[in-house]
C-alpha cells in the first residue's frame, strides 16, 4: 500500500482517497494525475488487494473509494457490498474495463456513486476528475442539495412524495431545464421549456441523463397538475417506455437533437376517462407503504409477490428479455398496471370511459 | 399429422418487424410456437406458453380480467390476448416502436379465426397447483 506524500498545500478541505486496483501500473497513473496534475489538495492512498484496502480503510480517514470491478479473489462488486454495510455514507466510485449492464445496475443499485469505462478514463484521465470532485463534494454538503447521484429520479420523487414534503425538484437535461413542483407529497406543477403540467412531468421523467437537486419548496406560478402522485409516475413511466423505442430510431447519434416529445399514438398522461380507483404500493419486504381506495390491500401485496415470482420464471427461461418491469392488464374499460421490481412493486387499477364522440 | 389450427397464423407473424417469437396455447392444452430470434429458443418457449398461462388463470379468477396482457421487460415485451374459448396467444416483441400495429393486427386476426376448440380442464394446468399457489397469493377472490 502506498500514499501519497502531497500534503493538501490550499485552504480548502482535502479529498482522502483510496484507489484499490490489482493493476499497480493503472493505480499509480491514476494517483499521478490525481495529485501531481491537478490538485495536491487529494491525498490519494493506493491498494493492490482487498486486504491492502481494509487495512487501509481501518487506519485512514477516507473520503472516497475508487474500486476496480475485476480483482482476483473478492472482486470490486463484493467489496462494494461489504463496504456499503459498514460505512453506507462512503461515497465509492467504480472502475471497470467492461462496464456491463448487469455490473453498472448491479453497482448503483448497491451505493456506487459512479460507475466509470476504465478504458475511457485511461484515455483521458482529465476527465474522471471532475467526476470524482463532485462525488467528494456531494456528501460534504448537508442534506439533499447536492447533485444527487445514489438515488435515481423515480425513486427521490416517492420518498418526496411518501414523506408528504414539499420541494422544487431542479432536473438539468441534455436539451431540458425543467422543474417538478411538490407541495405536502403531491405533484402540482412541472415545466420544461414551453410545456407545462403532465406533458412536461413525461417529458422530464423520460430524459436519459443529466442531473437533478432538491431545492427548497416555491409557489409556481400556476398548478398544471392535480392528480395522485403514484398513478402519474406510472404512467410518465408508461410513456417514456413507449416512446423509447421511436427516440431510439430519431438519435442517429445526435443526442442533443433527441425529441422528447410522446408519439402521438403513446399512452398520455391525463387523458380524459382515465380514473385511479385503487393504489398500493409495497416494499421488497412486502410492508404496505401506500394505499388508496384499497381494501383488500393484503391481497393486492400477495398477487404482486406472485407475479414477481413468476416473471422470474419468464426471465430464466428467456434472459434475454432482461429484467421485468412491469405487467399491464388491460381489459376495454379497465386497465391494472403491475410494477414488478425487487425493490418496490405498486399496483394501480384505474377505469377507463371512452372518449366522448 | 393435422396442422396445428393455427399454424398459419404463427407463420404470418414472421412478416412483421419487431416480433421474435410467437405462440398459441389451445382450450386443449396442446402448443404451437414460432421462434424468429435464436435467442428465444423453441423448447423454452412452450414453458413460457404455459407460465404465462397460469398467469392470465390467476389473474381471471382474481377478477382482474387477463384477456390481454402486456409484460414489458427491459429488453422485450411480451403480449398476450386470449380468446372466449381458453386459446391464448402471446408474442415476444422487441421494443420496435412500428410493432404496436402488427400486435393489434395479430391479434385481432387471431381472435377472429374460426376454429372452435372446447376448453377442457387442464392437466398441466394443474389446479391445485396453480389454484393453490394463486390463492395462497391472494390472486383467487
Amino acid at each position: 500500500m502506498t500514499t501519497s506524500d502531497s500534503p493538501p498545500t490550499r485552504s480548502r478541505p482535502s479529498h482522502r482517497v483510496l484507489l484499490v486496483d490489482d493493476s499497480a501500473e493503472f493505480a499509480d497513473a491514476l494517483k499521478d494525475h490525481l495529485v501531481k496534475k491537478r490538485d495536491p489538495s487529494w491525498i490519494v492512498h493506493t491498494a493492490y488487494t482487498y486486504a491492502e484496502a481494509l487495512n487501509c480503510l481501518k487506519t485512514n480517514p477516507v473520503d472516497l473509494v475508487i474500486l476496480d470491478i475485476n480483482m482476483p479473489v473478492m472482486d470490486g462488486l463484493q467489496l462494494l457490498t461489504m463496504l456499503k454495510r459498514s460505512r453506507p455514507a462512503l461515497p465509492v466510485v467504480l472502475l471497470s474495463g467492461i462496464v456491463t449492464p448487469e455490473n453498472r445496475d448491479y453497482a448503483l443499485q448497491h451505493g456506487a456513486a459512479l460507475v466509470l469505462n476504465k478504458m475511457d478514463v485511461a484515455a483521458g484521465f482529465e476527465s474522471i476528475y471532475p467526476a470524482l470532485e463532485a462525488t467528494v463534494e456531494v456528501v460534504s454538503v448537508e442534506g439533499f442539495k447536492g447533485i444527487v447521484r445514489q438515488v435515481g429520479l423515480t425513486e427521490l420523487l416517492q420518498l418526496e412524495c411518501l414523506g408528504r414534503k414539499s420541494s422544487v425538484l431542479e432536473i438539468k437535461g441534455p436539451n431540458a431545464d425543467g422543474r417538478i413542483y411538490i407541495s405536502e407529497g403531491s405533484i402540482i406543477h412541472a415545466e420544461v421549456g414551453g410545456i407545462l403540467g403532465e406533458k412536461a412531468l413525461a417529458r422530464l421523467y423520460g430524459l436519459k441523463g443529466g442531473e437533478f437537486r432538491l431545492a427548497p419548496f416555491t409557489q409556481p406560478s400556476r398548478h398544471t397538475i392535480d392528480g395522485n402522485w403514484e398513478g402519474l409516475l406510472l404512467e410518465a413511466a408508461q410513456a417514456c417506455d413507449e416512446q423509447a423505442g421511436a427516440e431510439a430510431l430519431q438519435e442517429s447519434g445526435d443526442e442533443m437533437s433527441m425529441d422528447l416529445e410522446p408519439k402521438a399514438d403513446a399512452a398520455q398522461p391525463g387523458d380524459v376517462g382515465r380514473h385511479i380507483e385503487e393504489i398500493v404500493l409495497s416494499s421488497s419486504a412486502n410492508d404496505i407503504l401506500h394505499e388508496f381506495k384499497a381494501p383488500h390491500a393484503d391481497r393486492r401485496v400477495r398477487l404482486l409477490d406472485w407475479l414477481l415470482v413468476k416473471s422470474a420464471v419468464v426471465v430464466n427461461l428467456l434472459p434475454s428479455l432482461g429484467r421485468a418491469d412491469r405487467l399491464e392488464i388491460n381489459e376495454p374499460r379497465s386497465r391494472v398496471i403491475c410494477l414488478l421490481q425487487p425493490e418496490r412493486k405498486m399496483f394501480v387499477r384505474l377505469s377507463i370511459t371512452p372518449p366522448p364522440d | 399429422m393435422k396442422e396445428h389450427p393455427f399454424q398459419g397464423w404463427l407463420e404470418k407473424a414472421a412478416n412483421y418487424s419487431g416480433i421474435l417469437a410467437c405462440g398459441v396455447k389451445l382450450g386443449n392444452q396442446s402448443i404451437a410456437v414460432k421462434s424468429f430470434d435464436e435467442s428465444f429458443p423453441e423448447a423454452r418457449l412452450k414453458d413460457l406458453l404455459q407460465c404465462l398461462a397460469e398467469v392470465a388463470f390467476g389473474l381471471r379468477n382474481s377478477q382482474l380480467g387477463g384477456s390481454r396482457l402486456r409484460w414489458v421487460f427491459e429488453h422485450g415485451q411480451l403480449y398476450s390476448a386470449r380468446r372466449q374459448d381458453g386459446a391464448l396467444a402471446v408474442l415476444a416483441m422487441s421494443k420496435d416502436p412500428n410493432a404496436a400495429s402488427a400486435i393489434e393486427e395479430l391479434f385481432a386476426e387471431f381472435l377472429a379465426t374460426d376454429c372452435a376448440l372446447p376448453e377442457k380442464p387442464s392437466s398441466n394446468l394443474p389446479q391445485a397447483t396453480e389454484t393453490g399457489a394463486a390463492s395462497e397469493a391472494g390472486v383467487v377472490q
